[in-house]
């Protein structure tokens, strides 16, 4: 068995004995109902507070775009957020436990450890976000009419591809710190200027996001494939980095000797 | 042959030199002891030696591969406070790591059965003791049968019972394995090390065999009781007897006065009269123990210097 696959199997089974993974997919299940029954009945609960006050609100009815619309402000903010707590932790959790001390000695490359932690990440993500898509797929075509499936796939991708950035960077903001606090504080950096980013420049990442809203709009849009570069590059580029800065760091023990 | 070789080993933190041009070997099945006060580069040398960290100059070879190179040095290694995934099992545990070396059939069992933590063997590590994570640490660093075994104050923090069961272990792997292991605690080094090297500020101030070591520090302890309610008469004493040349260090615990001596003959006819001015229920000459000589050698207070055959080592 290679190192990478032992360390691939540790990571995965952590993330299911920790139960993250049963509470991450349990989550995502739950973002992927709430998108569709938001948009089902928001309208309703918006007219609603007119009543006994004689003022009439009309809501237009809403409509399949409703759904994928809320869908993706769902996974655009709080998907992102909760992939972004479990990437900063990754590796800096290690490292202040001292777990590091104990396990590089037996002859495991910094590499493989960096490697196996992005992919399981990688893993989890994915599958949380199919579950989520395929509950908010079902609940929007009972409540409404069945999506585009080419559509919802497209929409998936991109939302898929913006996370993994966030994951990438999260890494490598839990690699170059040695205190949890000072991840949290180096990830919160990297969402400000990849927001600031998104304001200034058309092939930031973040397009990805405005690309995935105008698709589940149902809106004409041109696609950015320069922010699915760059979006590539920087995922590529984090974990890199992440790999380079772990192999020259220092581990210290947890006692911080 | 030596299985560890240090060379001209330097390692600087800014202005801080913490270890300042360590040369030390170590021959093959020997029993090692790193002595040295806290802050003396201990820890420091040992996480260099495990690839931890990386030393401003000069190098480690283990086992004739050079740590920080593209081979990893057969080595066991338990830091100073071993800390563990807490949802596996010791078993989980060692599984992963004897997977990391490859193992088709890993002695899972003994080893759990050598650091006494078979029947807890399929129970979470997070509800362990610090005893038992010092215990499945020893297990973890033995698992893949390493030729050199290095333990970071692998009995500092644990109470007789637990420090006993560890020392046992390693006394149990003299001469199969070998075994360097850094202490503050001279009487477990004693007990079961064949060769000591003691290190003060980060400079390696002594390397020699024990018994050479005990031998060439004959100089025997003279223990002096006296009553609780005398205290202020034993300090007048231990300031009166700081001026006589052939005491080497005076020691104050409690009511007892403990003092070592350069010319034994001379402080067995002179000591006791000078004593006269304080009740004495015990006057004994003992032997010079380790901790006796690593304390002349890192406290600087002794009158002598270090005997040339001891502080440039038998190895």
């Amino acid at each position: 068995m290679s190192l990478f696959r032992i360390q691939l199997l540790k990571e995965l089974h952590e993330v299911w004995a920790t139960r993250k993974a049963i509470v991450f997919l349990i989550t995502m299940l739950v973002f992927g109902l709430m998108a569709p029954i938001t948009a089902k009945l928001l309208p309703e609960l918006v007219a609603s507070l007119g009543q006994g006050q004689n003022i009439i609100i009309t809501v237009p009815p809403p409509t399949v775009s409703d759904s994928l619309g809320q869908f993706v402000k769902n996974t655009n903010q709080l998907v992102a957020f909760i992939v972004l707590l479990l990437a900063f932790l990754s590796v800096v959790s290690e490292r202040e436990r001292g777990l590091m001390t104990l396990i590089f000695p037996h002859a495991l490359p910094r590499d493989t450890f960096i490697v196996a932690k992005f992919v399981v990440l990688a893993l989890l993500l994915g599958v949380g976000l199919l579950v989520e898509m395929l509950v908010t797929w079902v609940y929007t075509a009972l409540l409404f009419s069945p999506p585009d499936i080419g559509n919802f796939v497209s929409i998936g991708v991109l939302l898929y591809l913006n996370l993994l950035v966030m994951c990438a960077l999260a890494l490598l903001a839990s690699t170059l710190a040695q205190t949890t606090l000072t991840a949290a504080a180096i990830t919160f950096g990297f969402v400000v200027v990849s927001l600031i980013a998104g304001l200034l420049f058309t092939f930031a990442p973040s397009k990805l996001g405005e690309w995935a809203t105008l698709l589940a709009a149902g809106l004409p849009s041109a696609p950015h494939w320069d922010a699915v570069a760059t979006a590539l590059v920087l995922i590529v580029g984090a974990i890199a980095i992440s790999c380079w800065v772990l192999r020259r760091q220092e581990i210290i023990s947890a006692t911080g000797t | 042959m030596n299985v560890i070789d240090i060379q001209g080993l330097v390692k600087r933190f800014g202005n801080n030199t913490a270890i300042d041009g360590l040369d030390l070997q170590v021959s093959a099945g020997r029993t090692f002891a790193f002595l040295g006060p806290n802050g003396a580069g201990k820890t420091t040398t040992l996480r260099i030696m495990t690839g931890l960290a990386k030393a401003t100059s000069g190098k480690v070879i283990i086992e004739g591969v050079e740590v920080g190179g593209a081979q990893y040095p057969p080595i066991g290694y338990l830091p100073d406070t071993p800390n563990f995934y807490n949802w596996m099992t010791p078993r989980q545990f060692l599984t992963y790591t004897a997977n990391l070396h490859h193992m088709e059939k890993p002695p899972i069992g003994a080893v759990l059965e050598r650091v006494g933590l078979s029947e807890v063997a399929q129970k979470r590590i997070g509800g362990f003791s610090r005893g038992m994570k010092q215990r499945l640490g020893l297990a973890q660093a033995l698992l893949h049968k390493p030729r050199v075994l290095l333990l970071d104050e692998p009995v500092s923090a644990l109470d007789p019972a637990g420090r006993k069961e560890i020392l046992n272990i390693m006394s149990d792997l003299h001469g199969q394995i070998t075994v360097f292991f850094s202490t503050h605690i001279l009487n477990d080094a004693e007990r079961i090390c064949d060769e000591i090297a003691i290190l003060n500020k980060g400079k390696l101030i002594l390397q020699a065999e024990r018994e050479t070591l005990l031998a060439q520090y004959v100089h025997p302890i003279f223990e002096i009781d006296t009553l609780p309610q005398e205290l202020p008469a034993l300090r007048t004493l231990a300031e009166a007897l700081k001026q006589i040349p052939w005491i080497r260090r005076i020691e104050m615990h409690g009511a007892r006065l403990r003092l070592a001596v350069s010319d034994v003959s001379v402080a067995q006819r002179a000591l006791l009269p000078l004593c006269a001015s304080i009740p004495i229920l015990r006057f004994e000459m003992l032997s010079a123990t380790l901790e006796d000589i690593f304390l002349s050698l890192t406290e600087g207070e002794t009158h002598e210097s270090v005997p040339d055959s001891v502080a440039q080592g038998t190895a």
